[in-house]
């Protein structure tokens, strides 16, 4: 009897780094605060202090802070308006803080942020991509806007397009490609020129299974190299294959944070999650009008 | 199954779709046909009044122009058609491709637009005055008919065949949009020029027709009205040519996708961002956005659309110099330097198009300046051709050639000092544009973008002023030589608020990414 195919098991990126480092902010029993970084600390490639955004009167992120070390791979998790994406547009340059400050490799986002985008990555959640471009066109448009040298530019993006399974649609418009098409044709462009730091927002979102397992390689990839990967996720499980570090948010505060492990607490993560957040115990409230049928 | 079996069952199922597409009940059925041809009766009677009127072919001929050009033209617009009975649907059956073809045709005659259009064209057969005449308008009726159904069929196969891509059909769809506004507006206006003498504006339009193939047939049913049996014989060997012409173009599309499944993949575009010609220029950050902008403004129709907004401002400021042009008069070629005005337009709003895509800029570029001076190249690389081909042609029908090059100086003042507001308004005051092409929707800030894009304008105007009144009053003044010297130092003043603007808005937009992208995000 001829035996069956054996599917081979999946690799636990991330995972081999991860318990070298130790996150050192601690969350603060009163406040329920994390408490701010150490100051000897060595080597942190995010340091917030503070920060704070309101919209009208909803205080969307409300004074947190958190550090990151260096060659990190950190999940952000957080229910449905805890202020995940806030927290990154503000990191990105993309939106101005009330109050704060936040530092990349040392350096004030928004005292320089022109400096600031050559040290970062961003794919944020809604992909902002100029879909009348090819994805070719665009990974070309994107280098030179960072004044890569055109040699460069076209042999990243001709690897990057290979390393995706973008190949076959580089020439054809973004605005014709599927979700996970658009999302790694993103992440190939927040990947051009090579940063220290990487935020990605809901990277997993709508994505197939093999779009995943490709933008998952290529994430490794570049935290193997040293750099550092911030993503915001609501799948537990894809944050602990690939996380070393965690930050949990809820309603605007930072609830929980450090290595999985310690966040975990010997537990699951989904369960480490619902009690951060006030969920655990909860007990879910039953359908009183649905019945047996008979058929 | 052979082609004579085919017919019957297509033209069969074209008639049940179209009665049940309808959802008509049989005296709803019954009152529309009735309707046609009460519609077609009156039209009927008019031409049978016809009869008797020496002028009558200068009235049939461009009707029944304007008629054909509908049938080709009105798809491109309204799209649709194809659904109504869908090839690839019959492809499933053991039917010869070529058979297919044939029974398609059969049953595009299936419908109230053509039954209407054979109708109306058949009201004239009542101008025969002898059986040659009798038979050749007949003869010409059956070749109108069948060139306007197979018009549209081409057409219909052109948008959903080899106009496949989204944005072709969106560009088609704008162009015709565009076209539609400008003859909305000129209309009036042409009335109002021409005296009220609509028999002579026919006669007018009556001469191009000979010159257009939906004219052709038309022009024999005219001919063969008035009894010039040699003229109408001869327009209608034309309209018997474009007619086959037409068939072989549509027969070859429906072939080529009923039986190529590649030719309905989605298109590929070229490799490579920057033209060859362009790297002369460089291949830094402006080169980069100006090559993305000509791109942007090639693919997407919605900046077009833009200048359709604005087309009735632009068409009156241009109408005194068509009437100039339409009596000789050789300065009437400085008019053509108010493209460069309609053509900035677009300036007002240079992330209108690309909103959504701004966070891409935000994010790699280093400075704001060189994607608002990149956007302004994509519009000059576009608008000094047009100005200067329109200033050629004004100056071939009014032999102006001295007046050029101050047009072009005109145009080209205008074009950047119109840019250079632009920057100013386009980053403090910056709005998306709807994602579907519509002249109305303008996202959800009410009539406060028009009122600012308004005064932008006019404030543009007011900026491009001094350069464009001094090369006007030289020129018609002094000389059209001195007019030259005039243009050169208001290319050179439209330069300098070109760059100062760059300058100030660059580095504002730089600091104040977050505003303008909140701005952009919220429509």
């Amino acid at each position: 009897m001829p035996s069956l195919p054996r599917i081979p098991p999946t690799p636990q990126y991330g995972r081999r780094r991860c318990r070298k480092r130790v996150m050192t902010s601690t969350i603060d029993a009163e406040s329920g605060r994390a408490l701010a970084p150490s100051t000897a600390a060595p080597d942190w490639a995010l340091e917030i202090h503070g920060l704070v955004k309101h919209f009208d009167e909803k205080k969307a992120v409300d004074g947190i802070d958190l550090a990151v070390p260096r060659g990190s791979f950190t999940g952000l998790l957080g229910p449905n308006g805890a202020g995940k994406s806030t927290t990154l547009a503000m990191i990105s340059g993309l939106l101005r803080p009330d109050a704060g400050t936040i530092r990349v490799v040392g350096h004030d986002v928004w005292a320089d942020p022109v400096a600031n985008k050559a040290r970062i990555g961003v794919v944020p959640e809604t992909l902002l991509l100029f879909e009348r471009l090819s994805g070719r066109e665009l990974l070309e448009y994107v280098g030179r806007l960072r004044t890569l040298d055109p040699e460069v530019v076209e042999h990243r993006a001709e690897e990057l397009l290979a390393v995706l399974e973008l190949e076959e649609a580089a020439n054809k418009l973004v605005v014709d490609y599927s979700q996970g098409m658009r999302k790694k044709i993103s992440l190939a462009a927040a990947l051009l020129h090579v940063p220290e730091v990487l935020f990605l927002d809901e990277p997993f979102e709508s994505v197939d299974p093999i779009s995943v397992r490709a933008i998952r390689s290529v994430l490794d990839q570049l935290v193997q190299t040293g750099a550092t990967v911030v993503f915001s996720s609501h799948v537990m499980a894809t944050v602990e294959a690939l996380c070393d570090h965690v930050a949990i948010m809820h309603e605007g505060k930072l609830v929980s944070v450090g290595p999985m492990d310690q966040v975990r607490d010997g537990g699951s993560l989904d369960d480490a999650f619902a009690s951060a957040v006030g969920a655990a115990g909860k007990i879910q409230r039953e359908v009183t009008f649905f019945s047996p049928t008979t058929s | 199954m052979t082609t004579a079996e085919l017919i019957p069952v297509l033209v069969g199922l074209k008639f049940r779709i179209v009665r049940s597409g309808g959802r008509f009940t049989n005296v709803l059925l019954g009152l529309a046909v009735l309707g046609t041809f009460a519609a077609v009766l009156v039209a009927g009677s008019f031409v049978l009044f016809l009869r008797n009127v020496p002028e009558r072919a200068d009235i049939i001929v461009p009707v029944l122009t304007a008629i054909g050009i509908a049938w080709f033209g009105v798809p491109v617009v309204l799209g649709g058609g194809e659904g109504t009975l869908h090839a690839g649907k019959l492809t499933v059956y053991p039917i010869e491709t070529k058979k297919l073809v044939i029974g398609l045709m059969a049953a595009a005659f299936v419908g109230v637009p053509a039954l209407a259009t054979g109708l109306l064209a058949f009201t004239t057969i009542s101008h025969a005055r002898s059986a040659t005449t009798f038979i050749l308008l007949l003869v010409s009726i059956v070749v109108f008919a069948a060139t306007a159904v197979l018009s549209g069929r081409t057409s219909i196969a052109i948008m959903s065949g080899l106009l496949r891509g989204r944005r072709t059909k969106e560009l088609a769809g704008a162009l015709a949009a565009t076209l539609g506004v400008s003859l909305g507006v000129i209309g009036p206006f042409a009335t109002e020029y021409s005296d009220g003498l609509v028999g002579d504006r026919l006669a007018g339009v009556r001469g191009v027709a000979p010159y257009i193939p939906w004219g052709w047939p038309a022009e024999a049913i005219g001919r063969a009205s008035l009894g010039d049996v040699r003229g109408a014989l001869f327009f209608l060997v034309l309209a018997l040519v474009f007619a086959a012409g037409l068939w072989t173009v549509w027969s070859r599309i429906m072939e080529r996708m009923l039986t190529d499944r590649a030719f309905n993949d989605e298109q590929d575009v070229g490799v490579g961002l920057i033209p060859r010609w362009m790297t002369v220029f460089g291949s830094g950050p402006i080169v980069a956005v100006w090559a993305r902008s000509l791109r942007q403004l090639r693919r997407d129709p919605r900046e077009f659309m833009e200048i359709a907004g604005f087309l009735p401002m632009i068409i009156i400021f241009t109408l005194p110099s068509i009437e100039g042009l339409r009596q000789g008069e050789p300065v009437a070629v400085l008019g053509s330097g108010s493209v460069g005005l309609a053509l900035g337009i677009t300036s007002l709003n240079m992330f209108g198009a690309d909103a959504r895509s701004f966070g891409v800029d935000a994010l790699a570029s280093t400075n704001i300046r060189h994607v608002l001076v990149g956007k302004v190249m994509a519009r000059l690389t576009l608008g000094v051709p047009l100005i200067l081909v329109l200033a050629c042609s004004f100056a071939a029908i009014a032999d102006g050639w001295a007046y050029v090059f101050p047009s072009l100086g005109i145009g080209l003042t205008s074009l950047l000092s119109m840019a250079g507001v632009g920057m100013f308004v386009s980053t403090r005051f910056p709005f998306a544009l709807p994602d579907t092409l519509t002249l109305g929707g303008r996202g959800s800030n009410g009539c406060a973008t028009g009122v600012i894009r308004l005064g932008a304008l006019l404030t543009a105007m007011v900026a491009a002023a001094p350069g464009v009144a001094i090369t006007v009053v030289v020129t018609l003044f002094v000389s059209p030589g001195a007019g030259n010297v005039a243009a050169l130092f208001a290319v050179f003043f439209g330069l300098f608020v070109f760059w100062g603007a760059s300058r100030i808005s660059g580095r504002w937009a730089t600091n104040h990414i977050p505003e303008v992208f909140q701005l952009l995000s919220a429509a």
